[in-house]
């Protein structure tokens, strides 16, 4: 935890001793410049009771378990989203086939088209399930936003997204500049950027949520 | 706010649709009855290569081609034996002499065979559905 949220977190713990009114602390800290989200995480770190003294809450903390549901539920979209590319690879392969590689290879296409499909069954329901799952206890719990476990995959999410789209729009204008823009290529392109910009769009909307929570 | 929530359900019922629709594509392509069926025949090309690796064998060392395939296992040559049984039903393949250095396979194939079915052979034998008979011809070695 950051000094500055130490520090606001001891003015309202002081400010309740003093026996100011929450929306007095509230109004207090707004006119002196923090940000209303900060203000609401500090007053939410103490329950809302007529206790003498402030009771502290329970903070977000890394648990084990936090870790462990964002880790199953980035994995399996990691996983699922690779291998979904790979199925689109495969039909716009098929649809548009490419002169220089050998139909021989045929039997191995499918091969590896039946993996990627073995995998797109298995990750996304579990992917959908778990995030379900995690979205229902925020809804319960809003406190669980700030998991860090959350954070950090979160901000991971976006910054893969962001390096994959980026490497695919080089990719995309290094074919142009090359003068060789095929149908096939550009499908390729466009199933990437879709992918990773819809992870991508998913992710940032979801903190923006958060920030202005 | 109300939108960005809307915006994000409706960006996961995309990928659920796409998702959904593309596993559906694929088991339409490939119907694992289809794999089964190019698996199947894939061990039937193999058990008639090598009763004809057998046969080239048997002919280099007795200068004539076997009476029948059961002549095949009664040598104590290792390079003679094979599988010549149908993978699935265990039935033996029929064979046929057509001449006296060339003669017939057949066997009961469960799919039409394509191109791209064994990636590895560089002259993969072409046979129909159902019942088909693949020519073969003794090469006789050269060190014989």
């Amino acid at each position: 935890m950051s000094a500055e949220v130490k520090q606001l977190e001891s003015f309202v713990k002081e400010a309740l001793l003093s026996g100011s009114s929450r929306s007095d602390i509230a109004k207090a800290l707004e006119d002196a410049g923090w940000p209303v989200a900060q203000i609401a995480n500090a007053l939410d770190a103490f329950a809302d009771t007529a206790f003498p003294v402030p009771v502290p809450k329970p903070r977000p903390s890394l648990s084990a378990r936090d870790a462990f549901l964002y880790l199953v539920m980035f994995s399996t979209l990691y996983y699922g989203a690779w291998n979904l590319g790979s199925l689109l690879f495969s039909f716009v392969d098929r649809i548009f086939p490419d002169p220089a590689s050998g139909s021989n290879f045929a039997y191995l296409a499918t091969e590896s088209q039946r993996w990627s499909t073995a995998a797109v069954i298995i990750a996304f329901p579990i992917f959908f399930f778990v995030a379900r799952y995690i979205s229902r206890q925020i809804q319960r719990n809003p406190f669980k936003r700030l998991s860090p476990a959350r954070r950090w995959l979160t901000y991971l999410t976006l910054f893969v997204a962001t390096g994959t789209l980026l490497g695919d729009l080089t990719t995309l204008v290094f074919n142009l500049l090359g003068g060789d823009l095929t149908v096939r290529f550009a499908l390729k392109v466009l199933v990437v950027a879709a992918i990773a910009g819809t992870a991508f769009a998913y992710y940032l909307l979801d903190l923006r949520k958060e920030e202005k929570e | 706010m109300r939108l960005h929530f809307g915006i994000g359900k409706l960006l996961a019922g995309i990928a659920a649709i796409v998702a959904t629709a593309a596993v559906a594509a694929s088991i339409w392509l490939n119907p694992p009855s289809e794999i089964r069926a190019r698996a199947l025949d894939q061990r039937r090309l193999g058990n008639l290569s090598q009763t004809e690796n057998a046969i080239n064998v048997y002919y280099s060392l007795h200068k004539a081609l076997p009476a029948d395939l059961k002549a095949l296992d009664n040598e104590d040559n290792r390079l003679v034996q094979a599988d010549w049984h149908d993978p699935e039903t265990q039935r033996p393949f029929d064979y046929e002499i057509v001449s006296e250095s060339s003669y017939r396979l057949c066997a009961v194939f469960a799919r039409h065979s394509e191109k791209g079915d064994s990636p590895y052979d560089p002259s993969p034998k072409k046979h129909g559905a159902g019942r088909d008979c693949l020519q073969y011809s003794v090469t006789p070695r050269a060190n014989q």
